[in-house]
């Protein structure tokens, strides 16, 4: 990992400001003006969360900073602190930069303190995976190929998380350029021998473990969404187009997604307000308004239109991710949807073979330049330049057909959501995969964790998806799940 | 439409690999050849898919078309 070790947390430093204020008084002044509960899910105490402030949610430790009874310094100080301790056992992080973190942390304290409060992520420390340009911050894509590349400049969805008063803490562990559902040298919090699954482990990972609330992923063939289930945290792969792709280093430009991962629904829907949006430097985002996703939180399931994949797609699935999404399935239809099995359209069974086609071409398009260069610094991941070089070889008219089977899939994935409020599905299934599908139709996937697995001790989820930018429904339906269980407020024993 | 021979598939990858600018030695098409072969039976499954005429392939891949 790169870093500068941390120096030792200063628990007694002495921040005044111009009027006399110290961090004590911070915290105490905040108290006479105590409003409502803190704790809206009642998941830890008081005395807890002042003792260890990483145990907090972002909405908690949002309403505590916006209440003056956590500093974003003390916040920060536990965070790097847990940091330190656990990098060596999970590997989450390849980049952590804990000096620009203290000094924005107490910026953050500091504007707060003034009156110039930014909204519920204010102090919030966060991560990213480590294909999103950070301004003077190494990012690799994990392979040598990039070298030293320090960007000038913010990739979109950074700036907005900073732009909101968010805080970088470091840049997150993936395989190399993206490329396969492992993480290597990160390791699953549930059970260190297993894999956090990939490629957005080191965000799963350092969301589970509590070394972060925030962080964000990337998605083509399933990469927030199966180390959301492998490490048992919610993550969003929105809708294609709704969250900016520009300053992350690509897969795929048609098939990329950016997304949250966080502990709650509630926390990925603050995030997901912060990070969605148009961006004239990313042509393929949609003008299309920004709802406050939190206002979806509040709304009821009942009469929700529901679909689930019906048995002879989903019946030769790990039997006990079975079972947990069947439960899951039971707390919602106890809850007042309509829950009703559905199959397939026609095109889903060909969707595989064009999400791998339109993917490997796009990306061929992309390292060509690298591969011309210095095709050696590809020997790290051999995978990738063979799969790569293969790709080169495809025609125009290959890659144009794959396109239009895309068309044809989304035209039926609109006609089979317009008569749902929510397609749900099992994080893993067999015999039919969902994930490569419906990163091919764009639509939105929230991922839930719904259970633990028996045999292995590793999270299970699943998918909640919605039509075209229809987020906040899925925010909706994963409230109202996490609200009547508790799988989300486990903490792995690290 | 079958997928040609090994033998036909590596000479195929040593000339297009040089039309396109990143040559491949003989060493390299042993390596790349399986995953090509693996591209080109993807190929001919979505070759397989019946597609109506007006189904236009979605070179400006946005959702937000469905929006307005």
């Amino acid at each position: 990992m790169n870093a500068v070790p941390p120096p030792p947390p200063t628990e007694n430093s002495k921040f005044e400001n111009s009027n006399g204020l110290t961090r004590r008084s911070f915290l105490k002044g905040a108290a006479a003006s105590a409003a409502a509960p803190l704790f809206a899910h009642g998941l830890a105490s008081m005395a807890s969360a002042q003792s260890d402030p990483t145990l907090l949610t972002i909405a908690e430790a949002g309403r505590l900073i916006a209440s003056r009874r956590l500093s974003p310094v003390e916040l920060m100080d536990a965070t790097l602190a847990r940091i330190d301790r656990l990098q060596p056992i999970v590997g989450a992080f390849i980049t952590v930069v804990p000096e620009a973190a203290r000094e924005d942390a107490l910026a953050a304290e500091r504007e707060i303190m003034r009156g110039a409060y930014r909204g519920p992520l204010h102090g919030i420390p966060f991560g990213v995976k480590d294909t999103h340009y950070t301004q003077g911050v190494l990012t690799t894509a994990s392979s040598p190929v990039l070298g030293d590349f320090y960007p000038e400049w913010d990739a979109t969805v950074v700036a907005r998380l900073k732009a909101a008063g968010s805080i970088l803490v470091g840049k997150l562990n993936l395989p190399e350029w993206s490329f396969g559902g492992e993480t290597p040298g990160t390791h699953n919090p549930w059970n260190l021998s297993r894999s956090p699954a990939g490629s957005s482990g080191g965000s799963g990972a350092a969301v589970a473990s509590r070394q972060l609330a925030a962080s964000t992923g990337g998605d083509t063939s399933g990469s927030i969404r199966g180390p959301s289930t492998a490490n048992g945290v919610v993550g969003m792969m929105p809708t294609y187009g709704r969250v900016s792709r520009y300053g992350v280093v690509a897969i795929s430009w048609s098939l990329d997604h950016v997304g949250p991962m966080t502990r709650t629904v509630e926390d990925n829907a603050l995030m997901l307000r912060v990070m969605a949006g148009y961006d004239p430097n990313d042509l393929s985002t949609a003008k299309v308004p920004v709802p406050d996703y939190t206002r979806a939180l509040t709304r009821t399931v009942r009469g929700l239109r529901i679909a689930i994949p019906n048995d002879s797609l989903i019946g030769r699935s790990n039997p006990e991710a079975l079972a947990a999404f069947r439960e899951a399935i039971g707390v919602i239809e106890g809850l007042g949807a309509n829950v009703r099995e559905i199959d397939m359209p026609p095109t889903f069974r060909f969707g595989d073979d064009a999400q791998r086609i339109i993917r490997i071409s796009e990306a061929a398009a992309y390292h060509r330049p690298f591969l011309i260069a210095d095709p050696a610094k590809y020997e790290p991941s051999p995978r990738v330049r063979r799969d790569v070089e293969a790709a080169s070889l495809l025609t125009a008219p290959q890659y144009l057909r794959a396109l239009q089977v895309r068309a044809l899939w989304v035209r039926e994935s609109r006609e089979l959501m317009a008569d749902l409020d929510a397609l749900i599905i099992p994080g893993s299934t067999s015999p039919a995969s969902f994930q490569t599908p419906f990163s091919l139709n764009g639509l939105p996937w929230l991922n839930v964790p719904i259970g633990f697995s028996e045999t292995t001790g590793l999270p299970l989820g699943m998918g909640i998806v919605g039509a075209a930018f229809a987020e906040e429904v899925l925010y909706t339906i994963g409230q109202a799940y996490q609200q009547a269980t508790d799988w989300h407020t486990r903490v792995p024993a690290l | 439409m079958s997928i040609p021979s090994d033998d036909d598939l590596r000479q195929m990858m040593r000339v297009l690999s040089e039309v396109v600018g990143i040559p491949l030695s003989a060493e390299r098409i042993e390596v790349v050849l399986p995953e090509y072969k693996n591209l080109l039976q993807r190929v001919e499954n979505l070759n397989q898919v019946e597609i109506p005429v007006e189904i236009e392939s979605d070179l400006v891949f946005d959702l937000s078309r469905a929006q307005s």
